[in-house]
Order: C-alpha cells, then sequence, then structure tokens
C-alpha cells in the first residue's frame, strides 16, 4: 500500500493550516494510503485532548472531526516529544490515535516499504 | 544484559541529539555490543526501534530503569 506523511507544523497561531494539513491528512487515508500525521512545532498542541475543540474554520470540518476521522481511519499521529515537552503537553493524554514520536519514526515511515509522499502544513 | 554493556546517557535530550551520538558509537564499537540507553523520552522505545530497523542494528528491549538495550553490530550500521 502507497504511504503519505503530512507534517503539521501549526495549531492555533495559524488555524487555517492546522485544518487544512488534518484535511489532506485525511484525503490520503480515506484513498486507502497508509497515512502518517507528525505533529511538531506549534503542531503537537493538537494532540491534547478539547484543544482541537477551539478550531473551527469556515468552509471546513471541525478539527476535532477531522482528527477523530483520522484515527478512525486507521492513520497513525505522531507527536514529536520535545516539541511537546517545551510546551508542556502531557504525552501521557493525547487524543485516540495519537502516541509520542521523534525524528527516527517519521524517518523510517518515509524511507521504508517504497517510502512515501508528503507534504508539510 | 552482558555485566561489560556499554551506556549512553541520553536523558533530557532530544532524539535527534541521541541519535547523532547513537551513530557516532556505533562507528566504533565491537561486534554484537550491547549498549544500555538511558533516556526519559516518551518516545525512546519506538525512536530506538526506528533506528534500529533503519541501520542493521537490534532494539533488544526495555532495560529497566529507564533504559533500553540495542545490540550493536558494526557491519550491519551504515
Amino acid at each position: 500500500m502507497q504511504r503519505f506523511a503530512v507534517t503539521l507544523t501549526h495549531a492555533l497561531d495559524d488555524p487555517d493550516r492546522a485544518t487544512v494539513g488534518a484535511v489532506i491528512a485525511n484525503a490520503a487515508a480515506a484513498s486507502g494510503k497508509t497515512t502518517l500525521l507528525f505533529l511538531s512545532n506549534e503542531g503537537v498542541r493538537l494532540a491534547q485532548p478539547g484543544y482541537a475543540a477551539k478550531i473551527d474554520q469556515e468552509g471546513f470540518p471541525p478539527l476535532a472531526e477531522l482528527l477523530a476521522s483520522l484515527a478512525e481511519n486507521g492513520a497513525t499521529i505522531m507527536v514529536c516529544t520535545p516539541c511537546a515537552k517545551v510546551r508542556g503537553v502531557d504525552l501521557a493524554d493525547l487524543i485516540p490515535g495519537a502516541a509520542p514520536g521523534g525524528g527516527a519514526g517519521l524517518v523510517e515511515f518515509m524511507t521504508s516499504d517504497g517510502g512515501a509522499a508528503s507534504v508539510s502544513y | 544484559m552482558s555485566a561489560d554493556a556499554l551506556h549512553l546517557d541520553a536523558r533530557g535530550q532530544a532524539c535527534g541529539a541521541t541519535l547523532v551520538k547513537l551513530a557516532q558509537l556505533a562507528r566504533v564499537v565491537a561486534p554484537d555490543a550491547e549498549l544500555v540507553v538511558d533516556s526519559d523520552d516518551p518516545a525512546a522505545a519506538a525512536e530506538l526501534a526506528s533506528w534500529c530497523r533503519m541501520t542493521g542494528h537490534r532494539y533488544l528491549g526495555a532495560a529497566p530503569p529507564g533504559g533500553h538495550l540495542l545490540r550493536l553490530n558494526p557491519t550491519g550500521g551504515r
């Protein structure tokens, strides 16, 4: 199966980018791609329970719905641990489908099994 | 774990810095060297296992308290 990685670096600092990144990840998961959403920088905040409810951009589904459907479609949500740590994001309390991760996990996903297409937001 | 296992204290380090140190170590170890990586990174098990799969080393599992046991293979490492 083809693989698709979305790296997402924004949250409330740029709700439009945060939303579109999640939309694209959903498009990949819904198209049968093995999908990774890699949250880093400000994006790690999206993995906090309840946080995504603050983002509901006109013209797009609410971000909380987008993240929930990603998990339901089997996508992996990886949360950059050093990025989370400096922002006080509790890695022991993340949204469904999200798990702590890091550079090696991203690199392995993007280079194993024929590699992955990717976009960054 | 053998008594003469090597140790790398990676506590407080971001994952990228730990991987760079591991790569340096892997160039100079003896074959089948055992290494315990002490880390407080919640992603350490996944990260170290990923790194091992990519580089030809082996992630052997948790080494309590707070450590992870690797078997480094200099010929398999890149």
